[in-house]
């Protein structure tokens, strides 16, 4: 079923080099925007852009202080989301390239997907690491439920997976269509891809974020609490219905599209690999469908501070 | 179409890759922090901290100017009162002031009036006077044409009756 997971094949040393010259791309960009002395005052110029980058991320790190060092949380968290979002979009943003095959994005192949996951837990974990120390860490693994190591690793099945389904749904709409209509339709299509290619960096980012609070909330105040759990309840009431509609929805037409692809390969085997790959464009489609509404639910949650 | 070929992610699983990606991300991770990041986040906390000190100020000032407050109304209040006081005496100051200019412009034109009167009556004197000698000596000299001799006692009274009647 694996094959051997130890061999790497052409489009994975495309995706490799292609991770390589994204990273290249980004450490080249912030070595040029961080050029020269950067102010406190009024920023001008490179540090307006340099700062609208940096400050998102900077935010969400501050959200996440509680009674921690503030300085290790902001220097470590910012940088770790930011490298995460960066590296995610501009890999994305490969398709975007005019020459075939080179252009793969790597988020469009699922062991880059995979090493991303794996890179934002472990990353986590090395961060909660820092901030409570190793034993602290590895207790939120296990305590209070001792099966909570699960949910580190659906966590990673479901960052990984989800990004790759968009992307890779993406570009292998781009590649078919590119197949049939050389010119014109894929321009549209690089158009509209544009707007997955932001909001999965930013959905994987925000649920790396959301992991990583998790992994924080040990060192709530005990004032905080009560707070907390008001807020808790009307998070549930405010965003989790909408998502829960949202999801609801959208397994209902996977379903849909899961039976009939089904019924399909049954009927006819043969043309079984073809349906394969229109239901897995299908469920992408219909997957980010679904990712828009969790897009608003996050943008509701936001608005409510659960700690 | 080569893409095309690893559309299942299970296909897709390759240990090397996997490895490799988790080594880009943490050296682009670290190099970021380094030359991006940790210059960004420096700059952006020491504004955080000047602005938090600036509002921290601010709040000092404003609890300041709370607490002198009442002082200030008190201040403000007295140096109203001594206002009031200080134009309440300017204006009794002016008053008396006026008063006495009004006086003495009074005493100076009643003065004034007494001495033209004066004067006036001095004048009419000297001339009633002038017309009595001028009259006796009229009477006289019609007297003399008429009757060819005049007495000038006579005249003279008459013309000093005449005029007392007159009452000028």
């Amino acid at each position: 079923m694996f094959g051997n997971v130890w061999t790497i094949d052409g489009t994975g040393m495309v995706v490799v080099v292609n991770a390589v010259v994204v990273s290249a791309v980004l450490i080249g960009l912030g070595w040029f925007l961080a050029r020269g002395k950067l102010t406190s005052g009024v920023p001008k110029g490179r540090q307006v852009l340099g700062e609208f980058a940096t400050d998102f991320f900077l935010n969400k790190a501050r959200g996440m202080v509680y009674d921690y060092d503030r300085d290790t949380v902001v220097q470590t968290v910012t940088p770790f989301l930011g490298t995460l979002f960066f590296f995610i979009l501009a890999s994305n943003l490969f398709a975007m390239i005019p020459i075939p095959v080179v252009n793969r994005p790597p988020t469009s192949f699922y062991s880059v997907t995979l090493g991303l996951a794996v890179s934002a837990i472990f990353g986590n974990l090395v961060i909660a690491a820092r901030l409570k120390g190793p034993t602290g860490a590895l207790k939120h693994l296990f305590w209070p439920n001792p099966v909570q190591f699960v949910s580190e690793i659906t966590d990673v099945l479901s960052l990984s997976l989800r990004l790759f389904g968009n992307i890779g749904g993406e570009y292998m709409t781009l590649v078919l269509v590119a197949a049939v209509v050389p010119v014109g339709i894929p321009l549209i299509l690089h158009v509209l891809g544009l707007i997955p290619t932001f909001v999965q960096a930013f959905v994987f980012t925000l649920l790396t974020a959301g992991a990583e609070r998790g992994l924080g909330r040990f060192g709530v105040r005990p004032e905080k609490e009560g707070r907390r759990i008001v807020n808790t309840i009307l998070m549930a009431l405010v965003a989790v219905i909408p998502i829960a509609a949202g999801a609801v929805v959208a397994a209902f037409a996977m379903r849909k599209i899961s039976v009939t692809a089904l019924e399909g390969m049954t009927r006819q085997p043969e043309i079984a690999p073809q349906l394969f790959t229109a239901m897995l464009i299908g469920m992408a489609l219909v997957e980010a469908l679904a990712i828009y509404t969790l897009v608003v639910t996050l943008v509701l949650a936001g608005k409510i501070v659960v700690s | 179409m080569e893409g095309m070929s690893g559309l299942n992610p299970i296909d897709q699983i390759q240990m090397p890759v996997i490895l490799a990606v988790v080594a880009i991300v943490a050296v682009t991770f670290v190099l970021l922090r380094r030359v991006f990041f940790a210059p960004y986040v420096r700059v952006m906390e020491r504004r955080e901290t000047r602005l938090e000190a600036a509002e921290s100020v601010i709040a000092e000032g404003e609890a300041v100017i709370a607490a002198i407050e009442p002082e200030a109304q008190r201040v403000l209040a007295e140096a109203r009162e001594k206002a009031d006081e200080l134009i309440h005496r300017t204006r009794e100051e002016d008053d008396a002031y006026r008063q006495s200019v009004i006086e003495t412009a009074m005493r100076e034109s009643s003065a004034s009036l007494e001495a033209g009167r004066a004067e006036t009556i001095a004048a009419r004197e000297a001339e009633v006077a002038t017309l009595r000698e001028q009259a006796i000596e009229c009477v006289t000299l019609a007297c003399e044409k008429v009757l060819g001799s005049s007495e000038p006692d006579a005249v003279a009274a008459a013309v000093d009756k005449l005029l007392s009647r007159r009452a000028f």
